[in-house]
């Protein structure tokens, strides 16, 4: 809800949700060999995930002067990329749980698994490529350099990531954090899909700026996934993944670089020797222990007020971003988004 | 059918835009490129209670850990500025485009080699016409363009029954390029242009006399090499010039 009490994004989230979901149908192939590549690849689609993403795109378009079906398709290929970065990322993260069924490679194996994500990656250049066939040359190919952009920074991000699990006893800072989560999160989940939206807009005439919706969109990707690191310490299971998954794979949240320096003693030793073991072998009273000891500490807390700064940062970029742009549903769309980000308990 | 040529002039060069608000074609919504008061700064109104977009500087209203975290995105932006020109596929583009993805797409005026055809159903030979456009444009060379880069647009053969604008576009220099079908650019128009081909570094074009109005694009494609330029035909309805 917005600051009048009316609910803006979640019938936006459902009317393009449903126009994305089409499209993705239509892109996801329906023929043999099926058990072992196209019945995994939809899997993760229609299992139903927020869809923030497509939406965004497509709100941006329509903010921009476009109609919706204009981006479906465009946002139909991030939502089919998304989903098969979530394959690898599980693979990868060793998780049990997606949006409440069992990971790809838990139902299929890690060989099945990981080529539905390649296949379902390359899949998704099918529709934007049919999206970029409408728009003058010079605009399409902008587009496709600026997906070419994000997976690259994308794959940056998670190498950080994948890197300092590699490295246990590697010194990571809130700016390297900071700096991942841009890289990794954020140009997929909010500045790839503005951006295209904008490329999509009729007002504008496709123009967008090289680094046009980099930092509403690195503000609002980063208010956002801090959230959903508190989220996935909060307990029980009504988040998709399985409860306090991220200290079970000892993940470098705010919270985590956060408590590593402040231990000493005993403490650290402990928090070290439960860094540098492999996952399998942590236990649940280390897991317990160092929840325990972020939730004493406040680390939990000054990270979830510091997404809150970084979520009144988006919308500061979003005010500046959008001064010029007509007053419409999908503009109150936008803006509401970052702060819908602190509704949700999934 | 009319013989009268149809002209019109190349778009001026403007200042760049590198603002934001500058990308977003503010002109469509304002009167000469002012935003119309009525779409000035929209209340943001959040419910955090962290200001709104009144406020002068960016972030002042933000604590020191924002203000840090700023400067990870102000570094990532810069350091991709930084790492250009991309020597790779995208980077040639760019670079042909006049700096298209460093914000001044009115660079592409620049490099336009614009011509015009009202003609009869006939082959009509514009490489004259080509010739003293480019010698003209060679006088004003575009700051953003690599120098030379007009010097791969080919000549061009026109064969059309009905009023016709083609522009072609050159990123780079090209040998040995062929041309796609032109294909409209409105999704619900499946009719194409197909008698398109390269002889020569002679580009021909054949319009169907009952081709739908519209616009009509195709890239031309240097062998082995990728997309060299663009061929851009509109097709006007009867009576429009």
């Amino acid at each position: 809800m917005n600051a009048s009490g009316i609910d803006t994004v979640t019938p936006l989230l459902e009317e393009y949700g449903a126009l994305t979901r089409a499209a993705m149908d239509a892109y996801l192939p329906k023929r043999e060999p099926r058990a072992y590549l196209y019945d995994p690849l939809a899997d993760y689609p229609t299992r139903g995930g927020k869809m923030m993403r497509p939406a965004l795109c497509i709100a941006t378009a329509c903010a921009f002067g476009a109609a919706p079906d204009r981006a479906a398709k465009a946002a139909a290929a991030i939502e089919m990329l998304h989903n098969a970065l979530l394959i690898h990322d599980d693979i990868e993260d060793e998780s049990e749980e997606r949006r409440g069924k069992p990971t790809l490679h838990m139902l299929h194996g890690t060989p099945i698994a990981l080529n539905a994500g390649d296949a379902l990656a390359m899949l998704s250049l099918r529709p934007m490529l049919d999206n970029a066939r409408m728009l003058p040359p010079p605009v399409a190919l902008n587009l496709l350099h600026d997906m070419e952009r994000m997976a690259r920074f994308s794959a940056e991000g998670q190498a950080m990531e994948l890197g300092w699990r590699a490295n246990p006893d590697v010194s990571v800072t809130r700016n390297d954090y900071l700096q991942m989560v841009l890289k990794k999160t954020c140009w997929l989940a909010a500045i790839f899909p503005c951006r295209v939206g904008a490329m999509l807009g009729k007002a504008n005439g496709g123009q967008v700026t090289q680094d046009a919706f980099i930092r509403f969109g690195y503000f609002f990707g980063a208010a956002f996934q801090i959230h959903d690191d508190v989220l996935n310490l909060k307990g029980g299971k009504v988040y998709g993944k399985e409860s306090c998954g991220d200290l079970w794979e000892a993940k470098r949240t705010l919270m985590l670089i956060d408590i590593a320096g402040q231990l000493t003693g005993t403490d650290k030793a402990r928090f070290d020797r439960f860094m540098a073991q492999p996952r399998e072998e942590r236990d649940q009273a280390d897991v317990e222990w160092l929840l325990a000891r972020m939730q004493d500490s406040g680390a939990i807390d000054r990270a979830f007020t510091f997404s809150q700064s970084m979520a009144g940062a988006a919308i500061h970029e979003f005010g500046r971003l959008f001064e010029a742009v007509p007053d419409s549903r999908d503009k109150t769309f936008i803006r509401d988004l970052v702060t819908w980000t602190f509704r949700r308990d999934h | 059918m009319t013989q009268t040529r149809l002209r019109r002039p190349v778009p001026e060069r403007t200042t760049p835009k590198r603002g934001v608000l500058g990308a977003f074609g503010q002109k469509e919504w304002g009167q000469n490129g002012q935003i119309a008061p009525e779409w000035g700064a929209q209340p943001t109104g959040h419910p955090l209670g962290l200001g709104g977009a009144e406020t002068d500087t960016p972030f002042d209203f933000l604590d020191d850990q924002v203000r840090e975290a700023a400067q990870v995105v102000d570094l990532h932006i810069q350091g991709e500025a930084a790492d250009q020109p991309d020597t790779g596929l995208w980077g040639a583009l760019s670079a042909g485009y006049g700096g298209l993805s460093g914000a001044d797409l009115s660079a592409l005026a620049t490099q336009v080699t614009r011509t015009y055809a009202d003609v009869a159903a006939q082959w009509v030979d514009l490489a004259g016409t080509l010739k003293d456009y480019l010698t003209r444009a060679a006088a004003a060379p575009a700051p953003a363009a690599p120098q030379g880069a007009h010097h791969a647009a080919p000549a061009l053969s026109l064969r059309a029954a009905c009023p016709v604008e083609v522009r072609i576009e050159m990123f780079r220099p090209a040998m040995a390029l062929s041309a796609q079908p032109l294909g409209s650019d409105d999704p619900a128009q499946p009719a194409r242009i197909t008698e398109v081909s390269v002889t020569h570094n002679r580009l021909c074009i054949s319009v169907p006399h009952d081709q739908p109005p519209g616009t009509y694009y195709g890239l031309l494609i240097e062998d082995g090499q990728g997309p060299a330029g663009v061929v851009t035909l509109d097709v006007l309805a009867e009576g429009s010039i």
